[in-house]
């Protein structure tokens, strides 16, 4: 199985003095800058965007157009977290992706995993990607960020621009409805277990 | 207990590998979106055939609204020669048979008024008893 702590670790994420270094460079106009920074937050995005759409292929279409707004919009960065200022950015792309994609978006199956895929991580995949179809948007956001990403509710709410206790209550009741559906699968997972 | 468990099955992500290809994937799609520049058709387009069409516009609109509203030119006639002297003329009424039992007032049936202009020209005008010309 791989965790987050696993890809995290492969990833490596530039320290805030380096980001800023690379922001100042890529706002001045060098190239090679600007790609570097997005190469040290494209796996995190990805992986983010994965959890909000739950969808391999929407997921690389949301990167995308962050990435590309990150190029675009580097002149309003204000300074401070740049990987905050990017997963906003990836939470309002996805929000953006579910609102043009309707109730179509619910029924996405997922595209087929590529060849030489580890089949029980997949059947868990499968298992968790469908679960979470149960969650509203805003309740997925909240457990995504919180749960999946790491982050306190604090850090959450200022991403997700709502009040930590909005983060925490949403959190619960995704907690909640997932226990529910995944129990079927996981009999663990069942309240008194 | 459960939210452990909970937490380990959310924890699970596509393979790294899968998703250093598609996150690269979708960073050098983006990046050469961002070179991308519009083509001169275009910008002629924008810079030249769009204004001039406009104004080609603008002009036969003006041309149509000014032909809707342009007022004829009237014939030019000359001034007429001014008044030299004009007399009020009032004919007495014909002698009414008086009734003894009433008086009426006298009935004026006609007035007249004549005009001498200064080339020489004389003018009638004639008002009858209810005062039209």
């Amino acid at each position: 199985m791989t965790s987050v702590a696993a890809i995290e670790a492969a990833v490596a994420e530039p320290a805030e003095g380096q980001s800023a270094e690379l922001v100042a460079r890529a706002r001045a106009g060098d190239r090679a800058a600007l790609e570097a920074l997005i190469v040290s937050v494209e796996r995190r995005v990805y992986a983010l965007a994965w959890r909000l759409v739950g969808d391999r292929a929407a997921a690389e279409d949301v990167a995308q157009e962050v990435f590309l707004k990150i190029c675009r919009r580097l002149d309003r960065f204000r300074g401070g977290n740049f990987l905050g200022w990017v997963y906003r950015m990836v939470v309002n792309q996805a929000h953006d992706w579910r609102r043009r994609a309707g109730p179509a978006a619910e029924e996405l199956g997922e595209v087929g995993a590529p060849p030489g895929f580890d089949a029980a991580r997949e059947e868990q995949l499968r298992r968790v990607t469908d679960a979470m179809r149960v969650l509203s948007p805003k309740e997925r956001e909240a457990l995504v960020m919180t749960d999946m990403e790491g982050f306190t509710s604090g850090e959450a709410a200022r991403i997700l621009g709502c009040m930590a206790i909005t983060v925490r209550v949403r959190a619960a009741q995704a907690r909640k409805k997932l226990r529910r559906v995944l129990a079927r699968h996981y009999p663990e997972l069942r309240e008194g277990v | 207990m459960s939210d452990d468990r909970l937490r380990q099955l959310l924890s699970v992500t596509p393979d790294p590998e899968e998703v250093a290809e598609r996150a690269g994937r979708a960073r050098r799609r983006a990046l050469a979106r961002t070179e991308e520049r519009p083509a001169p058709a275009r910008w002629l387009w924008a810079a030249w055939v769009a204004p001039a069409l406009a104004a080609v516009l603008l002009a036969a609109g003006v041309s149509a609204w000014r032909r809707a509203w342009r007022i004829e030119a009237l014939a030019w006639t000359p001034p007429a020669p001014p008044i030299v002297s004009a007399a009020l003329e009032a004919p007495a009424p014909p002698a009414a048979k008086r009734s003894p039992r009433r008086v009426r007032p006298m009935r004026q049936e006609r007035l007249e008024v004549h005009f001498a202009l200064s080339d020489g020209t004389r003018v009638l005008w004639t008002f009858d008893d209810k005062f039209s010309l």
